[in-house]
């Protein structure tokens, strides 16, 4: 799939800070290419939504409490969906071990905090690559 | 003269002079003759000791005739001693003994344990200079172990600014304003807590490195737990770890340097997150807490968590500097060392209580205000001095720990000892131990008030002087209790240095 003009896509932001949640969804709100925009603040709730509803770009914060960004990967790519989502995990500080993990999970992209939005929209164009 | 009676002189190494009480020479001894280099004969040409001995700050007569007037031994001063005629220069100390009408003068010469002693001084200061850099590296190690979870704490905030304002970017380049207006104020007011929040973290972090080291002053425990908290918190988030601050006494003061024992607190902190970390524990847990050992007059300030415990085998070695069981590279082996030293230079302890449950318990054990003030003032005064001479003492009663800082400043630049105590119980047990020249007591205080402290005092049968220190408002209550409680005056806050000084000095009977 593309992330060309003529699309629009569902997506999925999960990130325990409210605020960034919110200036994701406006970003994304603004290039009036995504039809549907979910918020999630923990992986529990993101399990829940991803359960019930189909999305194409799941964006994930890697540092939350409890479950971290790379559980939520781990348990979308084990479970029987029918469709899977493309991911893009968003991190304020990466270390060795974390970046390892997520390669080997099938993560492609990794936004690091602080962006912008030209940054996160390069990001996303490139996960739809 | 009479030789032979000096003749045993001749046998002791000082160099020894016999004058009378015109300072006419008797006897010498041969030491003297090679100490003022001087031969024999031009001893007996300058007939009089003080042409030849000139002490530099000390009078040859005047040292005689304290001798005759106590008829016993007197002792100079430690001075320089300088020979006429000639550039040697000694470091010594005149006796002088009396006999009969005559006077042996001893000369003891100190150069050498003199030249020793500065010697020892300078590598003590560079001892004490690469100590404090010691502690200063572990510091950097500390906060540099920690970067990873401030980092992601800023890098939150940041991305919150940045893309608020971008937000508001695109809605300025939007046709009509209005419609944005909620908006943009919502985006507003993101970017200044986002900064706000980025401040107070960078704040902390430069307070932690760059304060006065050797600085002691008056400082609530809370305070110090908190700070502690707030830099280490990032590291609890990520690792799901919980950190609980309880029972924290209340108010409870302490006297020491708020930044080293910081480090203390950070370091055990950080400790305990490693080792829950190692060890892989869920639901991992830290507790602080603060008390007051009423017994002792002790404050003891706990970190325990609910790890896997210090091994039996090593609980001896953790205080040893260089002693980590973390890879190279992860840590330096120095942070449980310099935190003794820290605890130690503060006049308590740090240990690992024995505990039969799962997990560490460190306690810091630092005495009580009342205990540390003493301590501070007594290292600083000097003893050899008789009691009219010493300095005057004044006690200041106040839970605000500004004032007391304040008002310790001021004092120490008027040559007077400050004593501090935190409330009504501390200023008591501060007066049984010692005796003060002056007691200023502020109205308010969290156990009781000062006109009640005075009181009690006063019933004790101390009848010293007393201040009270409020404000305005309170100056019919001090009205009141004038007569009663015998109370020479009022300090109303807020004050001046100058007017507080007056007062003070007022009360002391000085000018």
């Amino acid at each position: 799939m593309m992330f060309g003009p003529d699309q629009s896509l569902r997506v999925l932001i999960v990130d325990d800070d409210p605020k960034i949640c919110k200036i994701l969804t406006t970003f994304l709100e603004r290039t009036n290419r995504f039809e549907n925009i979910v918020t999630a603040e923990n992986v529990s709730i993101a399990l829940l939504k991803i359960r019930n509803e189909e999305f194409d770009l799941i964006i994930v914060d890697y540092q939350m409490p409890n479950k971290k960004g790379t559980d939520l990967i781990e348990m979308v790519n084990n479970s029987l969906l029918s469709k899977r989502p493309k991911f893009l995990l968003i991190s304020g500080f990466l270390d060795q071990n974390a970046v390892g993990h997520a390669l080997q999970l099938g993560v492609k992209n990794i936004l690091v905090k602080p962006f912008n939005r030209s940054k996160l929209l390069d990001k996303i164009y490139e996960v739809f690559r | 003269m009479s030789p032979d009676k000096y003749a045993i002189f001749d046998n002791i190494f000082e160099p020894i002079v016999v004058v009378n009480k015109s300072l006419e020479i008797e006897y010498f001894n041969h030491n003297f003759s090679i100490f003022t280099q001087s031969s024999p004969r031009v001893i007996k040409q300058k007939k009089t000791v003080d042409n030849i001995l000139c002490p530099e700050s000390s009078d040859l007569t005047s040292l005689i005739g304290e001798a005759k007037e106590k008829k016993s031994t007197v002792l100079g001063l430690e001075e320089g001693l300088s020979i006429v005629g000639s550039d040697a220069r000694f470091i010594a100390v005149l006796k002088v003994i009396p006999s009969n009408e005559h006077f042996v003068i001893c000369i003891n010469d100190l150069s050498i344990e003199n030249k020793l002693y500065d010697k020892y001084r300078t590598q003590l200061d560079e001892l004490k200079e690469t100590h404090s850099q010691i502690i200063n590296a572990d510091k950097l190690s500390t906060l540099g172990e920690l970067t990873a979870g401030i980092s992601h704490e800023i890098s939150n905030p940041l991305t919150i600014a940045n893309g608020s304002a971008e937000i508001i970017e695109m809605c300025l380049e939007g046709d009509e304003l209005n419609d944005e207006r909620d908006l943009i104020t919502s985006s507003l007011e993101d970017i200044q807590e986002a900064h706000a929040r980025i401040n107070s973290i960078i704040i902390n972090m430069k307070s932690y490195l760059h304060q006065g080291e050797e600085q002691k002053e008056y400082i609530h425990l809370q305070d110090i737990v908190d700070e502690s908290i707030k830099l280490v918190a990032p590291s609890y988030k990520d690792s799901n770890v919980d950190l609980v601050a309880s029972s924290l006494g209340n108010n409870i003061v302490i006297f020491g340097n708020k930044i080293k024992i910081e480090q203390v607190l950070i370091n055990l902190l950080k400790n305990s997150l490693y080792a829950i970390n190692a060890a892989g524990i869920a639901d991992g847990e830290v507790k602080v807490e603060a008390i007051k050992t009423e017994l002792n007059n002790n404050i003891e300030l706990k970190v325990i968590d609910n790890g896997p415990g210090i091994p039996e085998d090593i609980k001896e070695s953790i205080f040893n500097t260089f002693f980590t069981t973390k890879d190279v590279g992860e840590g330096t082996g120095m942070g449980l060392s310099i935190s003794q030293k820290i605890i130690e230079s503060h006049q308590g302890t740090i240990e690992v209580a024995q505990n039969e449950k799962q997990g560490t318990e460190f306690v810091v054990t630092l005495p009580a205000l009342e205990l540390s003030s003493i301590t501070q003032e007594e290292m600083l005064c000097n003893n050899i001095v008789s009691s009219e001479k010493r300095k005057k003492r004044v006690l200041v009663v106040d839970n605000e720990v500004k004032v007391l800082n304040l008002l310790q400043t001021f004092l120490k630049e008027s040559e007077i000892q400050f004593y501090g105590a935190e409330n009504v119980e501390g200023a008591l047990k501060t007066l049984h131990k010692i005796e003060v020249d002056l007691i200023i007591v502020d109205l308010k205080m969290p156990d009781g008030d000062g006109g009640e402290l005075l009181r009690r005092v006063r019933n004790l049968g101390n009848n010293t002087p007393a201040l009270y220190l409020s404000s305005k408002s309170n100056t019919d209550r001090y009205n009141e209790d004038k007569a009663e409680l015998n109370i020479a005056g009022m300090i109303i806050k807020p004050f001046s240095k100058d007017e507080v000084i007056k007062t003070i000095k007022l009360s002391l009977g000085e000018k």
